[in-house]
Formats: structure tokens, sequence, C-alpha cells
């Protein structure tokens, strides 16, 4: 059946093809004017929820970006202080030294007598440091000077928290070093000197790995040398195995996800190069050691082995390789010796048990992924090797054990000089020694807050820069795209003015004569 | 036989079909683009004939009378779609004026407020500590808090905005309703003789469109040519008599709202589709909707707030609220920390250097206060924006595919009722031709008499 064309008809059709030209041509001229895809809500719904999601997450990176950088100024003036603690340290030992000496006479012992109570005096200094009014080395008290004078010694009366800062989603780090560290320890110490950090298994839970740092759950992105890319979830993963079953299952074998041969990282076979990357918003590979590009067919990851717990299997540890099962050690305290014997243990908790149980009031930690002794009283104590095994020396816990006095040795030197006793001067100088090391030990703490550090700023430099470009895919506009349909309205809408303009120019009544 | 008498009466009649074609065409010219307007045409039929013995003669046309073309089917379903493209564009047109209440894709002033108040608690938190930061929290705190009074008052004036339009479509209708009995006391007046009221017919059908946008209308017609209005299953218009809709407000728990009743009846009515039943549910779903899912933003926000910042201890006291209020029109910055920022609170100690209650309620921006997992206050908040964006999308789409179906049915409208210039002007050569045909056989029985007296 024919349609009987009307005037109003035409007029209807018309109409609405021009509205929908103009339509068309108002969304295009919207786009190019902004030069962003999503104008409105209606544009895209889905796009909008991520759109207002990345603006917060860059907003929120942004406030991490800028703790890191404050975190680095507290980090660089305890580095400052740190180093100046070590200088005067060696000052003092070198002046302990001289006045031990044959060559010391009362009146150098006076002198350096004065000189021990300037280098007092400018460790009060450097520890009563301040970083834009808050003292550094108080703890969480860092409104008040935290070294005092009292009673003819100094004391510490700030306390012994730690502060954190927010650098990252997941991510807390300590920034303080609280003076109770060179005050505090009435205690003897000795330990923290070889890492224990047990080797990557199966069965390791992705919370503990790179040292206790954990992980980011999320997805990962894997490429080929062939053009595969797989993105793959790990958002339910809870074990190594169960990262490496996502990967192997995501992949069908292409790509083969396994632990390195020396345990410490995630290693990838395919066909290379390899190239792993984090997917969406979270910092999954980086977080697993991952994020790379491998020149050839085989890609491994860094360092990220677990931390060292007392269920470590002493098997898991590098460190001991070769030398299970473990020997005795030799412990010499308050005038008693005792032999623990280590062969029966199979983890860091039964070495734990064994010396606790053996050695009364003496206590072994593990702690940063190594063992610390800690004696019960401020005695020195000794730990040495036994039965021909080198057990105490693999565990990082063969010397002496001393305890820490800041001032108090100072005070002591500062009695030996001023009674021009040389023994008691001498005697000094293994303590002192003792406080270098520890002086030595926090600098590597803290340096190694500001590797730390320079590391969270490169992973929220790439997190910005992933975002952003995350929400310019989502938000911006194809240039090119634009300008094609742009032009594309413009000529549609004008052909359509002209049609529109040309048909009702004629009907039959302006025929008839 | 038939003598030259009845030639011309034939010819007579012949003439006078043609005039009223031409009279037809004419009007049919004249209301091309008259909104409504049928088309019309004349009917004519040949008389019945003279019987002769030798057969039957022709005795001209006679006008039977004049048609009004209209499919009633297409009228009726344009009438319900409508109804509904009414009832769209109005949520349409409201989740349009909350997505700018709430901001824009650049722009979305609540969520950015949030995000720097948490930033500044954030700031706040970090070493080195800096106690003048507390100046900051409050100081983002208000701009948050006049960022949630800012949306309030925008819907509630949504509101007030869409209860006047409501009255205001109350009046329109009750107007076309009154229009309408008019029209059939006029159309009942003018057919009880048997003619058409084809004009007045018109311009009912076409007031009873005007009410389809306001309402789904049914229409009954009845034998003496009115027709019957219903709405929402009530019989609005009978014959000439009207029964109005009002508005009547009554008390909720959140405040006045306005429902509409018939007239003496005092019954609630509920309408399907159309104008008014989509500014109804804008107002009582869709505003509503986001004002509820704001005031648990709002709750949500606060409660957490709150339950942190009162454990914690400065040097001036300790248990203070850092909100008062329960929603997004009573929230607001506690006046004491307002007064005095040294109040707010940053750790459970109350030293200068712990900063841990600020940290956990600058975290909460990211998990909500159940811990990892939980959703956090923004989470809830750009689930409320997505919804609003779904649904804007969705509604638009719905428009635009009912303006589609409704413009079709115009367009089918056209091809059956409306007038062709074209049609018409042939219709004009045509009854100009039959008119000059039928004069031209006057004009020959006229010669033949001549013929015949002059033969006398």
């Amino acid at each position: 059946m024919s349609i009987r064309v009307t005037d109003n008809y035409l007029s209807s059709i018309l109409v609405g093809d021009l509205n929908r030209s103009l339509g068309a041509l108002l969304r295009a001229q919207q786009q190019a004017g902004t030069m962003r895809r999503v104008n409105s809500f209606a544009d895209d719904p889905r796009a909008v929820s991520s759109i207002q999601r990345y603006n917060q997450l860059i907003a929120m990176n942004d406030q991490y970006r800028n703790n890191v950088s404050r975190s680095r100024i507290l980090a660089d003036a305890t580095d400052t202080a740190l180093q100046t603690i070590s200088e005067v340290l060696a000052d003092v030992r070198v002046l302990a030294l001289r006045e031990s000496s044959a060559l010391a006479t009362a009146d150098t012992m006076a002198t350096s007598t004065v000189e021990v109570d300037n280098e007092i005096n400018r460790l009060m200094d450097v520890l009563n440091t301040t970083v834009e009014g808050s003292y550094l080395f108080g703890g969480m008290k860092t409104s008040r000077p935290p070294f005092v004078r009292s009673g003819g010694t100094v004391i510490y009366q700030g306390d012994d928290r730690v502060m954190q800062s927010r650098t990252g989603p997941n991510s807390l780090l300590p920034v303080n070093i609280p003076g109770n560290v060179f005050m505090g320890n009435q205690s003897s110490t000795l330990g923290g000197n070889q890492d224990l950090a047990p080797r990557l298994t199966g069965g390791t839970s992705l919370d503990d790995i790179d040292l206790g740092g954990g992980w980011e759950a999320g997805f990962i992105e894997i490429e080929d040398g062939v053009g595969n890319t797989w993105t793959v979830d790990l958002t339910g993963s809870l074990t190594v195995n169960d990262v490496l079953n996502a990967i192997n299952t995501e992949t069908g074998g292409a790509v083969t996800a396994s632990i390195a041969s020396d345990g410490s990282a995630f290693q990838f076979t395919g066909t290379g190069p390899l190239t792993v990357t984090d997917k969406g918003e979270t910092n999954t590979a980086t977080s697993l050691g991952i994020n790379a590009e491998s020149d050839g067919d085989i890609l491994t990851g860094r360092d990220v082995r677990p931390r060292a717990l007392s269920t470590t299997n002493l098997a898991d540890i590098d460190a001991l390789a070769g030398n299970l099962p473990l020997g005795s050690i030799q412990v010499e305290w308050q005038g008693n010796s005792y032999t623990v014997d280590l062969s029966g243990a199979a983890t860091l908790g039964d070495i734990e048990t064994l010396f606790e149980s053996t050695v009364p009031g003496m206590d072994l930690q593990i702690k940063d992924s190594a063992l610390m002794v800690v004696g019960g009283s401020p005695e020195n104590f000794q730990i040495s090797n036994a039965d021909g095994t080198n057990t105490a020396t693999l565990l990082g816990i063969e010397g002496t054990g001393t305890p820490v006095r800041l001032f108090g040795i100072l005070d002591d030197l500062k009695a030996a000089l001023n009674a021009g006793d040389q023994d008691a001067v001498r005697g000094t100088l293994t303590e002192l020694q003792s406080l270098e090391d520890m002086v030595s030990r926090q600098l590597i703490l803290n340096g190694g807050r500001q590797s730390d550090l320079d590391w969270a700023d490169r992973v929220l430099l790439e997190r910005d820069e992933r975002l952003r470009s995350n929400l310019s895919l989502e938000y911006d506009a194809d240039a090119a795209q634009v300008a094609t349909d742009l032009s594309r309205a413009q000529s549609t809408y004008q052909a359509s003015l002209t049609v529109t303009s040309q048909l009702f120019q004629y009907n039959l009544i302006k025929f008839l004569r | 036989m038939g003598g030259l008498n009845s030639i011309m009466d034939a010819s007579l009649s012949a003439m006078f079909a043609a005039q009223a074609g031409l009279a037809t065409t004419g009007h049919n010219i004249a209301n091309a683009n008259t909104p409504g307007y049928s088309r019309q045409s004349v009917i004519v039929a040949a008389r019945s004939p003279e019987i002769m013995p030798y057969g039957a003669i022709g005795r001209g046309v006679d006008i039977q009378g004049i048609r009004r073309l209209q499919d009633e089917f297409l009228l009726n379903n344009m009438r319900i779609q409508n109804a509904r493209l009414a009832s769209y564009s109005s949520t349409d047109t409201t989740l349009y004026e909350i997505e700018n209440i709430l901001g824009s894709v650049d722009n979305d002033h609540l969520g950015d407020s949030m995000t720097n108040f948490f930033n500044a608690w954030g700031a706040l938190a970090q070493p080195p500590i800096n106690t003048s930061l507390k100046q900051d929290v409050v100081t983002n705190a208000i701009s948050m808090v006049n960022d949630f009074h800012a949306v309030s008052d925008s819907l509630d004036d949504l509101d007030a905005d869409l209860e006047k339009d409501i009255e205001s479509e109350i009046t329109n209708l009750n107007g076309l309703l009154d229009n309408v009995a008019d029209m059939n006391k006029q159309i009942m007046s003018a057919e009880t003789n048997g003619q058409p009221a084809n004009d007045l017919r018109d311009q009912r059908d076409y007031l009873i469109t005007e009410i389809s946008k306001i309402a789904q209308v049914s229409v009954i017609e009845r034998d003496d040519g009115s027709k019957d209005v219903v709405l929402a299953g009530r019989t609005m218009v009978a014959r000439d008599s009207v029964t109005h809709f009002e508005p009547i407000y009554t008390e909720t728990s959140r405040g006045y709202e306005l429902t509409i009743v018939a007239n003496g009846q005092k019954q609630q009515v509920a309408l399907s589709t159309g104008k008014l039943q989509g500014l109804m549910e804008s107002r009582d779903t869709q505003v509503n909707d986001v004002r509820e899912r704001l005031d648990e933003v709002a709750k949500q926000l606060i409660t957490e707030v709150n339950a942190l910042h009162s454990q914690g201890r400065t040097a001036l006291g300790s248990g203070h609220a850092f909100f008062t209020g329960d929603s997004i029109h009573t929230i607001d910055v506690n006046p004491a920390l307002v007064d005095n920022p040294d109040l707010v609170a940053m750790g459970r100690s109350g030293e200068d250097g712990d900063a841990e209650l600020a940290q956990e309620i600058a975290d909460l921006a990211q998990m909500g206060a159940s811990g990892p997992g939980s959703r956090s206050v923004t989470d809830h908040y750009r689930s409320l924006l997505t919804d609003v964006a779904s649904k804007r999308a969705s509604y638009e789409m719905m428009v635009e595919n009912q303006q589609n179906v409704v413009a079709s049915l115009e367009t089918r409208m056209a091809s059956v009722a409306g007038v062709s210039l074209d049609e018409e002007g042939a219709n004009m050569v045509k009854y100009q031709n039959s008119y000059n045909a039928a004069a031209k056989v006057i004009s020959t029985v006229q010669e033949v008499f001549n013929a015949l007296l002059n033969m006398v």
C-alpha cells in the first residue's frame, strides 16, 4: 500500500531528521569544545563512576606523595643527626684511646674531661634537634626537649612510640627513631648480623613476602614476545601457589610462572621478551616484585623473600644451607657458662625455645628477619661457637653483648678521666664501640627508610601516571575522531537544511493557471 | 422518456456536487496547518434512475455528506504513547536537575570536598606534625558541610518546583476537561439532526490528545456523538458534566506531600503514565531516593568520624564529637571545634606527635569503619552518582525512543488525516472540470431547446 504523502507528513519527517542532525552536531561540537568524551552523567554512566574514582585516587595519591616528601625531611634530618652522633662517638673513642695510652698525663686527662663535657653538650644539641618545631628524637612527645639534664646526668623524657606515614593505600612507613634507643635499653644486646629471611615456597603467605611488607591484591598484565597479552586476576590469592596457579591457568602454559631457583623471587618463562605490568589501580605486580621486562625468555623478579617468623623452617633459610643440623653455641653471662645445643632445632621458634630454656634470664628475639639476644641486665655477655661448628656465626649472634648507655658511658668516661684511672678509661672502649655499632645500625635502618621512601616515591609517581592515563582513556575524547565526527555532523546538517528548504518550494497549486 | 428539463436537473446536481467539492477543497487547504485538523471529503452518490421501457436513465448526483477522514485506532495509540513520553520526559528532566545539583563530571562538588576533608586529615597526620593544620581540617570540614547543605537546599527547591508544576498541570487538566465537556455539548447539539460536526470533533480530539500528555486517557464514544473521558479509571467527563481534580496537601513524616483527588470523592487517584504521574514519581521516588541516600552518606560520615574523634585527647580535653546532626540537612561541624580548632584531636594520648587517630580518620576515605573490605563513605557516595548517571542515561534513551514512537505515529496520522496540497490541487482541477462539463451540458440542452423552438 502506497503512503499518502501530505505536507504535514513531510514536515514531520523532515523536522525529525533535522533535529537528529542538529543533536548529532551539538554533541560533536560539545566534544570538540571540551575535548572530553563524557560531558554529562548520561553520556557514559560506567565511565562517570570510573572518572570520579580516578579523580579521588589521584587526589589521594597527591597526598601520599606529599607525605613521602615530608617524611623525607624527617629521614634526612635523622640521617644528619645520626652522622653527627657517630662522629661524636668516634671522637670520644679516639679520646679514650689516647687517654688510656702511655702518652696520657694528668693534664691531658683534665683537658679531655672538658672535651667530653663539650661532646656531651654537642650530643644534647643533636639529640634535641627540631624539625619544623617538633623534636626529632622524642618519640611521639615532640613538643618538649627529649633529652634534659637531671641530677648530674642526662635523662630521656620522650617515649618509645614510632610515628608512621601513610605512603600508599596499604603502606604505613615508620619515620622516626625514638631517643630511648640511645638511653632506655638497660639490657645488653647482641645480634642482628645475619639475614635469616627464608626462601619463597608455595605455601608462603602473600602477606609475609617482601620481608613482611606484604602485597597489594589486584590484577596484573603479562605480555609475551609474540603479542599475546593476558590479564590475570589475583584478587583471590592468599599464597604464592595461588599466584602461580592463577598465572599458569590464565596463560594456558604459554608463560610458566614459578619460584626462582634461589627462592628469592617469582620467575616467568615463555617466549621473550616478557613484560609484566600493574593492571588497573593497584600496584599488584610492583608489590610482587615482578613489574619488569626481560631481555630473553626468562623474567626474574626482585627479591621478595618473606620475613622470618618463629614458624620459619631452618631448611628454607639460604644462610644456613649445608650447615644443618645446627651445632651448639656457648654463652658466658654473669659468671656462668651455658652450652646451648641447637641440633634438634627445625624452626627459628625451636632455636628460641632451646636458647631461653638453657640460659635463664636471657631473651632471644626474631627481629627484622634476624636474631637478637637481649640480656636481662646491663652486664656484658659473650656468645661463641662451640663443638667445632660455626653455629653462632651462622645465626649472627656471635660476639659480645653490651648495654646501650649513651650518656651513661660518657659519664663513666668523664669520671675515669677525673680520677686519672686509665684502666677505667680503657674499660669504656668496648661499650663505646658497641654504641658506635648501635648508631651504625640506626643509620642503616634510617638509610633503609630513605630507600623505602625513594621507592615509594617512584611507585607513587608511576601510580599517578597510570591513574592519569586511565582517567584520560575514560574521560578524554579522541581528537581525530572528534574532528571527523564534527565535520560529518556539519555536512549532514547542512545537507538536511538544503533538502528541507528545497522540498516545500513546489506543489501542484503553484503550477495551476 | 425523460425530458430536456430532467437533463438540466441532472447537470445542475452535478454543478452543486462540484461546488461542494471545491468548497471542501478550499476548507482543506485553509486548514492544512491547523493542529488536529482531519481532512474532509464530499460523499456523493448517483440519484436513482428514471425507469423507461427501454431502460433506466440517470437523474444526476446527490451529495450524501462531508466525511472526516480519521483513524481512531492510530489516534488512541498516539494518546497512550504521548502519555508515556510525557512521563519519561518529566523524570528525565528531574534527573537532569539532580545531576546538576550533584555537580558535573568535571566538578563533583560534594565528592571533591569529601576528598579534600579526608586529605586534610592525612596532611595533619603526617610527621613532622604541624598542629596549625588543625585549622585546615576544620576549614575543609566547614566547606564540606556547606556543600551538603547546598545540595539539601537545592533538593528542597527541586521538590518545591515539582509541586508547583504538579499544581499547574492539575489546573491545565481541569481546564481541558471543561473544554471537552463544552465541545460534547456543542457536538450533541449540532448532530441532533444527523449532520456530523466534523470541525468540532477535530477540536475535541485535539483537546483529548492534549489531555493525554498530562495523564493517560481513555475515551468512550456515545451514540449521541459525545465522548466520555476516563482518567485513572474514573469518568471525569460524561457528556457535558465534568469532575475536577484538586490538589490536596497531606502531612507526612518528611513534610507536606501533594496528592490529587477527584472532586467530591476525596479518594486518592493513582495515575499510571503522563506528565502528572512523571512529576509525582520524580518527586516521590527520584528526589526522595537521592535525598535518603545522601542522608545515609552523611550519617555514615558523622558516625565514623565521631566514633574515632571522640576517642581522641588534646591538651584541652577529650571526647569531643567532630560533627553534629544526622542528615545532609542537619550535619554541622561541632561549634566548639570551629571556635577553637585546638580541640581537634589527632591521637589518643594527647601527645603532639601522636597523630594515629588523624591517620585513622584519613583512612576512612578508603574503607569503612569495619576495616579492609568494608565500603567507605566515598564509595557509597560514588555508588549514588553511578546510580543517578545510570538512571539518567536510561531515561534519556527511553525519552528518545518514545519520541521516535510518537513521531512515527504522528507521521502515520499525517498520512491518513493530513491535507496534501497536491491532492487538493488535483481535486480542484477535477471539480472545476466537472463543473465546466455540467455547465456545458446545460448549454447544449439550451441549444436543443432553441432549435426546437425555431422549428415551431
